[in-house]
C-alpha cells in the first residue's frame, strides 16, 4: 500500500515539474537554465548550516552549475544526499551538469545547496540572495525566500518519494503525461519540441 | 542486526517474496502448534508473531549495556533512564541541514498523533547527537526544543555515543579531510524503539513518514501489550 502511495506521489511530482518545467520554459527567451521554487529552511536556534531547495530547468544548450554563492553565508556547495543501508551520506559535487530541457529538483531528503558559515539566522519571511553561475550561461541570481518547515512532509508533496534528477530522459515524456493530467496550458509544450 | 535491516531495505522483491511465503509460514507454524500440543498437551497460549513494520521489530528485544551520556542539563543519563516509557531515539546533530529537522520534524508529527491514538502513554523522544564535538548539552538543548519543548538532545563523550549506537544498530562517521568548522557527519537515519524495560525493541527505517511511523508504533504497542505487558 505504501509502495503504491509512493508510486502516486512521485508520478505527481514528475508530472508537476515537467509541467513546471515546460510552461517556465517557454517563458525563458533567453535560453539559459532557470531556476524556480526556491526556498531556504528556517534554521533552528544557534546552527549555522542552512539548505536551499530548488529545481532548474535546462536551458537550449547543455549547461553545468559550477559555483554557488551568497552573501548570507561563508560558504554555499551544492550537496547531494546518498542514502544506503539506512546511512545517509552528503557529498559535496563539484559541478551538477543540468543537460538542456532537464529540470534538476534539489529536494528536501535528497540535494540542496548546503549553507556554510551563516552570518545571520535564516528567520522565515526573510529572503537571501543566492548566485548561481553556470558554465556557459553566467550567473543567474535568485532571491530565496526562508520557510518555516516545521510542519510534517505529508503536506508538501515534494518530500522522500521524488526522484531528484529527472535528466532530460525523465522530462521527455512530458507531453504523454500532459495528456493525462490538469497540466498547463497547450502552448507550454509545444515550445521546446 | 545492521546486516538484517539492510537486508529488509534493500532488497524489497525479496520482501514481497516473503509475503507470499507467509501464509505458508503461518500455516506451518498452526500445524506444528497443533502438534505440539498434541504432543505435550499443554494447554500453551501461543505468542503472536511480531508485527510487520517498515522496519525491523525484534523478536527478542535486547537489554541495553551500560553507556553514559550527557542530558541538556548536563546530568548523566544511563540505560535505567530509558525504562519506564517508551523511547523514540534518533541518530544526528545540529549542524546536519536537511535529513535531520526533517526527521525532527516527522518526530514531532508521530508525538502530535500519538497523543490523540495512544493518550497518556507518555513516550519519551531523544536527539543523539553523532557530532559532540559540537553538539554542548546547551546546544542540543535549544534544537530539540525547537521541534518540540518536549524533546530531549543526548550528547557526551564520542565513544560513550558510540556505546549506545553499536547496540542499536545506528552507525556514524566523520568522513576525513574536512574543514574543521563546517564538516559533514554520515550517519544512519533510522528511528530506534526503545521499550517501557529500556530494552532495544524496534528499528524504524528511513524515510520516514509520521503517520507511517505512528501506525506501525501503535502495532508494536498491542503487541507488546500482548505478550509482554502481562508477564511484568
Amino acid at each position: 500500500m505504501r509502495k503504491t502511495k509512493m508510486f502516486r506521489g512521485a508520478l505527481a511530482a514528475i508530472c508537476l515539474t515537467v509541467g513546471l518545467a515546460s510552461s517556465r520554459a517557454a517563458l525563458a527567451a533567453s535560453g539559459g537554465p532557470a531556476v524556480h521554487d526556491a526556498w531556504a529552511r528556517a534554521t533552528p536556534p544557534g546552527v549555522t548550516t542552512g539548505a536551499v531547495y530548488l529545481k532548474i530547468v535546462g536551458g537550449d544548450e547543455n549547461d553545468r552549475l559550477i559555483r554557488v554563492r551568497t552573501e548570507a553565508a561563508e560558504a554555499a556547495e551544492v550537496h547531494t544526499e546518498v542514502s544506503a543501508g539506512g546511512v545517509v551520506t552528503m557529498k559535496k559535487l563539484e559541478t551538477l551538469p543540468v543537460p538542456a530541457g532537464a529540470v534538476i529538483t534539489l529536494a528536501p531528503g535528497h540535494d540542496h545547496l548546503m549553507l556554510m558559515g551563516l552570518k545571520e539566522p535564516l528567520r522565515p519571511g526573510e529572503k537571501i540572495d543566492v548566485t548561481l553561475t553556470f558554465e556557459h550561461a553566467g550567473d543567474v541570481a535568485v532571491e530565496v525566500p526562508v520557510r518555516d518547515a516545521r510542519t510534517s512532509s505529508r503536506e508538501a508533496p515534494h518530500e522522500h518519494s521524488m526522484p531528484t534528477h529527472e535528466g532530460s530522459a525523465a522530462a521527455q515524456p512530458s507531453k504523454s503525461m500532459h495528456g493525462a493530467t490538469e497540466g498547463p496550458p497547450a502552448s507550454a509544450e509545444t515550445s521546446k519540441r | 542486526l545492521l546486516e538484517r535491516q539492510l537486508r529488509t531495505k534493500l532488497n524489497d522483491k525479496r520482501r514481497q517474496r516473503i509475503w507470499l511465503l507467509l501464509p505458508l509460514a503461518v500455516a506451518a507454524f498452526v500445524a506444528g502448534g497443533l502438534l505440539s500440543l498434541r504432543l505435550v498437551r499443554a494447554p500453551s497460549v501461543t505468542t503472536p508473531a511480531v508485527p510487520t513494520i517498515n522496519g525491523t521489530v525484534l523478536p527478542e528485544p535486547r537489554p541495553l549495556s551500560p553507556f553514559e551520556l550527557v542530558a541538556t542539563d548536563g546530568s548523566p543519563f544511563t540505560p535505567k533512564d530509558f525504562q519506564g516509557h517508551w523511547s523514540f531515539v534518533y541518530f544526528g546533530y545540529t549542524y546536519c541541514p536537511d535529513v535531520c529537522p526533517l526527521t525532527m520534524v516527522e518526530l514531532a508529527d508521530v508525538k502530535q498523533r500519538l497523543a490523540k491514538e495512544a493518550p497518556g502513554l507518555g513516550e519519551q523522544y531523544y536527539l543523539v547527537s553523532v557530532d559532540p564535538a559540537r553538539d554542548t548539552p546547551d546546544r542540543m538543548r535549544e534544537y530539540v526544543g525547537y521541534f518540540d519543548p518536549e524533546f530531549h538532545g543526548l550528547t557526551g563523550k564520542d565513544d560513550e555515543i558510540g556505546k549506545l549506537a553499536k547496540q542499536v544498530g545506528a552507525f556514524y562517521l566523520k568522513p576525513s579531510g574536512q574543514d574543521q568548522k563546517s564538516y559533514v557527519v554520515s550517519h544512519s537515519s533510522t528511528i530506534t524503539v526503545i521499550d517501557p524495560r529500556g530494552r532495544f525493541h524496534a528499528v524504524f527505517s528511513a524515510p520516514h513518514q509520521a503517520d507511517q511511523v505512528a501506525a506501525d508504533f501503535l502495532k508494536i504497542l498491542a503487541h507488546y501489550r500482548e505478550t509482554v505487558a502481562p508477564k511484568s
